[in-house]
């Protein structure tokens, strides 16, 4: 590969064309899409774009439901330089209309089934675009299925994609990526996971969720197949399973909550996925005593990565290559070696680089760094900042707020817990202040405090103590999910007359805590 | 049956009407994959059962827990 890839389109278009009669993405009711059938409806739908006069720059929200016409708008975007953003349409309205006005979309593709959904969030008709019709299906006959030769002024730092993640003040944050950042994470997934054109890769994340980032790009950007999973499915993991039987994946990404599902739900067997070569997971940790039931069941055969990377950093940014070894140690699986290419910093409450063995805030340097949130300057400035090293020219980093320790011996990074708020569930980021802010929205609740507790063998769960006129949970329950997602509800409500509060005055969360456990 | 209803009511946040209907997994607002672990873990603790693969799959409407059930601690 001699030539010059300076945006994803660019490299899209060449692997489409190499490999134009592999199989882009092989769903699980048998239909099949070609690289080169990809490549055409990307290339018509780009031109659709363009004629809607949409401008490199602007954002397309997209209500990915993993179909043909969803993928193809994704590459579409990328090869026009507009920067799409997949859209969960199972956030409450409320949510969406955050992010919606946030990022204003110029254009919203979305399944007909989700028309009234965007109308109750007030987005205008005229730029939303139901492509799961047969209307649209139709009206792309008339665009032509040539490169857009636009593409040519895509330059490597234009943003490629827009992703949300929850946001402390009540508002999500939306990551803006680079071209050039998802060009360099490619070429580390081909060496990482030595991809070839053989390979099938599973999405049963959601689009709207960072781990997708992998699925779509560690895929279809090195001629490799994607399997399309719909969320539903992933729900009932025996069926899951039997479906994937029949497609025999070689790679499998995964949050390490979607593997212990499996596991609880007794799916998995040691005769599924005879062709997977490589689990690799990443998000949160994965709990140890589970991990130990996975690697009984497939260890022997496939290889096991564990990986590290916030949403800020292009998706991955270290990873672990698990061996029997770290089957007899009782502590989380090390996050691994920094990817090359890549640099770090780990420093202190001061700002100081801490000595080695010590913990102290993980800051990542290099190339997969983001260009910081969208139409977000405060939060940007917050986190994307100025290399603390360097006094000669400006380098932005990211401080990733996860507390860690470098073993130097090792040249491995440890997980060491978090300098906020912000938990991991199910691999999704939640900052605690996301679900305060939800309650405080609610007239009747007076105050409230929210933690999380995680046991070794569960997902964790969500605690809102509050101090409400109604103490009604069912009520509290009804009205909260107009306001977050399923993943933020919280399990177990505790009424208090007074929250406990801290010598600064603010919510004692450390005592709330105490206090569910101690009933607990 | 009393003690499923009783699960099923703590896990999903429903009423007792609703409990002794049969729901299906997409009627449920709070029933996703977290709370159906939760639902598995709590029937196999309560009943000192261990459920099968095969019949976990089956466990999507109410009706189907309360007869899979039933055929273990019968």
């Amino acid at each position: 590969m001699n030539k010059y890839f300076y945006n994803l389109g660019q490299l899209f278009n060449h692997i489409a064309t190499i490999y134009k009669t592999n199989i882009a993405l092989r769903f699980l009711e048998d239909k099949v899409v070609l690289y080169s059938e990809l490549e055409t409806l990307s290339n018509k739908i780009a031109h659709f774009l363009l004629a809607k006069k949409v401008k490199q720059g602007d954002i397309v929200a997209i209500f990915n439901e993993k179909s043909d016409l969803a993928y193809a708008a994704m590459l579409a975007c990328l090869k026009i330089g507009a920067i799409y953003t997949n859209l969960d349409q199972n956030s409450p309205v409320e949510r969406l209309r955050k992010m919606i006005g946030l990022c204003k979309p110029v254009i919203f593709f979305s399944p007909e089934i989700s028309y009234n959904l965007l109308k109750e969030c007030h987005y205008s008709s005229t730029k939303l675009v139901l492509y799961t019709s047969p209307a649209f299906k139709e009206s792309l006959a008339d665009f032509s299925a040539s490169y857009p030769q636009i593409n040519m002024g895509v330059a490597g730092n234009t943003p490629a994609y827009l992703m949300f993640t929850s946001g402390s003040t009540g508002f999500p944050k939306g990551v803006i990526i680079s071209h050039s950042a998802v060009l360099n994470f490619i070429q580390w997934t081909k060496t990482t996971y030595n991809t070839t054109d053989k390979d099938v890769f599973t999405n049963i994340n959601p689009m709207h969720f960072d781990n997708s980032v992998f699925d779509f790009y560690a895929s279809l950007f090195t001629g490799a197949g994607l399997v399309p999973v719909p969320e539903s499915l992933s729900r009932n993991p025996r069926k899951l399973l039997d479906a994937l039987n029949h497609i025999k994946p070689t790679i499998w990404f995964g949050v390490p909550s979607m593997f212990v599902y499996v596991l609880t739900m007794r799916a998995l067997k040691d005769s599924d996925l005879p062709d997977l070569r490589i689990v690799s997971f990443g998000g949160e940790g994965f709990p140890k005593n589970q991990l130990r039931n996975l690697w009984i069941i497939l260890g022997k055969r496939v290889q096991f990565i564990n990986v590290y990377g916030p949403t800020e950093c292009t998706c991955i940014c270290t990873s672990y290559v698990i061996s029997d070894e770290d089957m007899n140690i009782d502590e989380l699986l090390p996050l691994g070696p920094m990817a090359p290419n890549f640099g770090f910093l780990i420093i202190d409450s001061k700002g100081k680089q801490v000595k080695d063995g010590e913990i102290g805030e993980l800051i990542i340097t290099g190339p997969n760094v983001g260009l910081g949130y969208y139409n977000n300057p405060e939060k940007t400035k917050e986190v994307f900042v100025q290399h603390l090293q360097n006094k000669n020219f400006k380098e932005i980093v990211y401080k990733s707020g996860d507390m860690v320790r470098y073993s130097k011996l090792e040249n491995l990074l440890y997980f060491c817990g978090r300098k906020d708020n912000q938990i991991k569930r199910m691999g999704y980021r939640i900052e605690l202040e996301e679900i305060e802010n939800a309650l405080g929205s609610l007239n009747y609740i007076e105050e409230n405090g929210v933690i999380f507790h995680r046991s070794e063998n569960d997902n964790g769960k969500l605690i809102a103590c509050v101090c409400s006129k109604i103490n009604d949970e069912n009520k509290i329950l009804n009205d909260l999910v107009k306001y977050i997602p399923l993943y933020m509800i919280p399990d177990y409500f505790r009424f208090y007359d007074h929250l406990p509060k801290n010598q600064n005055g603010k919510i004692d969360r450390l005592k709330l805590k105490e206090d569910y456990l101690n009933e607990k | 049956m009393e003690k499923i209803n009783e699960i099923l009511i703590k896990i999903f946040k429903i009423s007792s009407e609703e409990a002794i209907k049969n729901l299906g997994m997409s009627e449920v607002a709070k029933w996703d994959s977290l709370t159906h672990m939760d639902l598995i873990v709590s029937i196999e603790d309560e009943f000192n059962i261990q459920l099968s693969g095969d019949d976990i799959a089956e466990m999507i409407t109410f009706d189907a827990i309360r007869s899979i059930v039933k055929k273990y601690i019968s």
